[in-house]
């Protein structure tokens, strides 16, 4: 394997820096998942804690929440500040100039497309994105891939490229298999399908509605299908019915992500089961309630909140995402002691619409 | 708990060193050939510089293109070098040297020395071997060794710890129970993994199988010390469901191999850790007679990278095995043993 980045050569002298931030962040978010809940339960109160303390100090924080919430705050707290509607982010995120700690870095602006929903603008500090992503790759981790194998994305967010794809070279520490990468709108659903099934693959990233449209078009053409080991999807609902078709086109699984952009991911898919998901508690505080704002009980649907800890310069606290999700205490399916969703359901979010049951 | 404002030197230093063990060992033989020339230069260069008895032993200079002239070490001449000179000077990044005796075959105490710097390297390196062997390091573990220290209870408990990134531990001195009990202490802890020698496992199953006596399930057995018989994985798979894990190590500078995790017979060399030869009774390489013919078995020898205060260069460790250039069992290019027998 040749890497034109031959930093691991230096090692145990030297460790590149976002190489050193990537693994002990996964290292924090693994162990928070997998350890016993105290550790997640004591972690997320301080992270609230802190950040409702910093909050505490903004006029319009103050005026959203009508009081202090206190130094003492912790995640009981949170059931007693109001529920933020996408209207109310925008309408607060306009409202004022954000600012956070020096230790979180630079801001960025970011706005989600909203295309059915309410559009809204909002700012992304460093830490931020770093948390964001370095949960990403610990998914990695715990679904059990091997990052030395060639992955190809056919991406919502990838910026249009010369010829049929963008190349990334791997990378030693973290990723040492070359990536090819794709814009989901630069070519035609045939042109991807022809793409996918002329390169070898072991991972395949993309939206469910694109994988489904890759298989129908790989049927209709009567293409012979690439052996792929895991799909990772993001943004949609994926259903029973993709996983079957998957499993017998590709003979890979789907791993689905849900996550959305203000925050980030909110819960990965159980590596030992294809109906439930482990809440990042890491990155997110998850509730799930009833109409009356109660919280269900477990095993029961409800409205999907999320409160992002890390999320400091637009705070989501309470923050509905409208959709709708079954809530379990602990995963079912591998016992982990982290909260689980299951029967994710897309209600109000712009990239759910036309795919509710 | 401070993270992500705060990243412990401690946990940084574990999840790097172990995550570059595993990009190493999975980067290709060229590469790894590249880092382990890079790390022998750097050691030969300090002995040289810094340890007169080794610059008496190597001459002025050293042609790493003729690294197979360099002399073959024996146990005993390694235990008269530590006897007459002791520690060997470490350079200044790795801290403090400690001094070590244990009792190690053949017969009598061995004793060495070992820097923070080298003992946090073989730390690191069983920690990756978690994340090769799919383990979660976060559930039960249980270690029934001679070398636990002496305890009062049923066992030292050692709590779960996310700087570590390790779950709860129960550690038993060998010595002090009968085997029966240590199996029905194993029944009421029910560890998810268990530590323990090939031959008293053995002999503890053989045992609970007479006694009809009942067992947890446990789900890998990481063996140290002597060869793992078949008999004994056919056994601990029936008995405990479990697989057997094996490490090869050896007392003074760690890990040596680790079993392949797709396969009974193979063990990857720790490339992070040490550089390993087979040679035959004349000293040179163990080479197949025909192209794509298995080499011949040898003896191993054994370079450590990262062991300063007790160099080790080409230590012939009393073992045999044969050497591959990539592991049959996975096709991964890394060097690999196998027919591997401890203690010959």
């Amino acid at each position: 394997m040749n890497h034109t980045d031959n930093s691991l050569m230096a090692w145990p002298h030297q460790v590149p820096s976002p190489a050193m931030h990537t693994l002990a962040d996964a290292h924090f978010i693994r162990g928070l998942e997998w350890g016993p809940p105290e550790w997640w339960q004591q972690w997320q109160r301080q992270r609230l804690a802190q950040m409702l303390h910093w909050l505490d100090a903004m006029p319009w924080w103050l005026g959203w929440v009508g009081a202090k919430v206190g130094p003492d705050s912790h995640t009981e707290a949170l059931a007693g500040l109001p529920l933020m509607r996408r209207e109310d982010y925008r309408a607060l995120n306009e409202a004022h100039e954000p600012v956070v700690p020096a230790e979180h870095g630079k801001l960025t602006m970011e706005s989600t497309s909203g295309s059915s929903g309410v559009s809204v603008k909002f700012w992304r500090s460093e830490m931020t994105l770093r948390i964001n992503a370095n949960h990403y790759w610990a998914d990695h981790q715990r679904q059990g891939r091997d990052l030395t194998q060639r992955m190809a994305a056919i991406s919502g967010y990838a910026a249009f490229n010369e010829g049929p794809h963008r190349q990334e070279a791997g990378e030693p520490w973290l990723q040492p298999g070359m990536q090819l990468v794709r814009a989901i709108s630069q070519f035609s659903t045939e042109d991807h399908a022809l793409w996918l099934c002329s390169h070898p693959f072991t991972y395949l990233a993309t939206r469910p509605d694109v994988l489904s449209d890759i298989l129908s078009t790989i049927n209709m053409l009567n293409l012979a299908a690439p052996r792929l080991t895991q799909i990772l999807t993001y943004a949609q609902t994926v259903d029973a019915a993709l996983r079957k078709r998957t499993r017998e086109a590709f003979g890979a699984s789907i791993r689905d992500r849900y996550a959305c952009e203000e925050v980030g991911p909110i819960a990965f898919q159980c590596p030992e089961s294809d109906d439930f998901y482990h809440c990042a508690v890491g990155n997110v505080v998850v509730e799930v309630v009833d109409a009356q704002g109660l919280p269900v009980t477990d095993g029961a649907q409800g409205n999907v909140l999320v409160t992002g800890l890390h999320q400091w310069a637009s705070p989501a606290v309470r923050y509905e995402l409208g959709d709708l999700a079954n809530w379990h205490a602990c995963c079912p399916a591998c016992g982990v002691s982290v909260p689980a969703l299951s029967h994710l359901l897309g209600g109000k979010r712009p990239e759910f619409v036309g795919l509710q049951p | 708990m401070n993270w992500p404002a705060e990243l412990p030197a401690s946990t940084v230093h574990r999840v790097t060193d172990a995550q570059a063990q595993l990009a190493l060992e999975r980067s290709g033989t060229t590469l790894i050939a590249a880092w382990q020339t890079q790390r022998v230069a750097e050691l030969l260069q300090w002995l040289l510089d810094s340890v007169p008895w080794w610059r008496e032993r190597l001459g002025p200079q050293v042609n790493l293109g003729h690294w197979r002239a360099l002399p073959i070490l024996n146990r005993m001449e390694l235990r008269k070098m530590v006897a007459v000179h002791g520690a060997a000077p470490v350079p200044q990044h790795h801290g403090s040297v400690s001094a070590y005796h244990l009792a190690g075959p053949p017969g009598g105490v061995v004793r060495f020395y070992t820097s923070a710097f080298s003992q946090r390297m073989v730390d690191h390196s069983f920690y990756a071997d978690h994340q090769r062997q799919a383990r979660n390091p976060y559930a039960s573990h249980a270690c029934i060794s001679d070398d636990i220290p002496l305890h009062e209870g049923r066992h030292i408990a050692v709590a779960a710890s996310l700087e570590n990134g390790s779950g709860p531990q129960a550690l038993r001195q060998l010595g002090l129970f009968t085997r029966m009990e240590h199996m029905q202490w194993l029944q009421s802890e029910k560890p998810t993994y268990l530590t323990a020698t090939p031959q008293w496992l053995e002999a503890a199953l053989d045992e609970t199988q007479r006694r009809r006596m009942a067992l947890p399930e446990i789900r890998q057995l990481l063996t140290y010390g002597a060869t793992v018989p078949t008999t004994l994985r056919t056994k601990a798979r029936k008995q405990l469901g479990a697989s057997v894990r094996h490490r090869y190590t050896c007392l003074e500078c760690g890990p040596l191999a680790f079993q392949c995790p797709r396969s009974d017979d193979y063990f990857h060399v720790a490339v992070g850790n040490v550089m390993l030869e087979v040679v035959n009774d004349a000293g040179k390489p163990c080479v197949a007679v025909k192209d794509g013919a298995t080499a011949p078995s040898g003896q191993v020898l054994v370079t450590a990278l990262h062991q300063y205060a007790t160099p080790m260069l080409r230590h012939d460790i009393g073992d045999s095995a044969v050497l591959h250039a990539a592991c049959p069992g996975c096709g991964l290019e890394v060097p690999t043993l196998s027919h591997l027998r401890q203690g010959v």
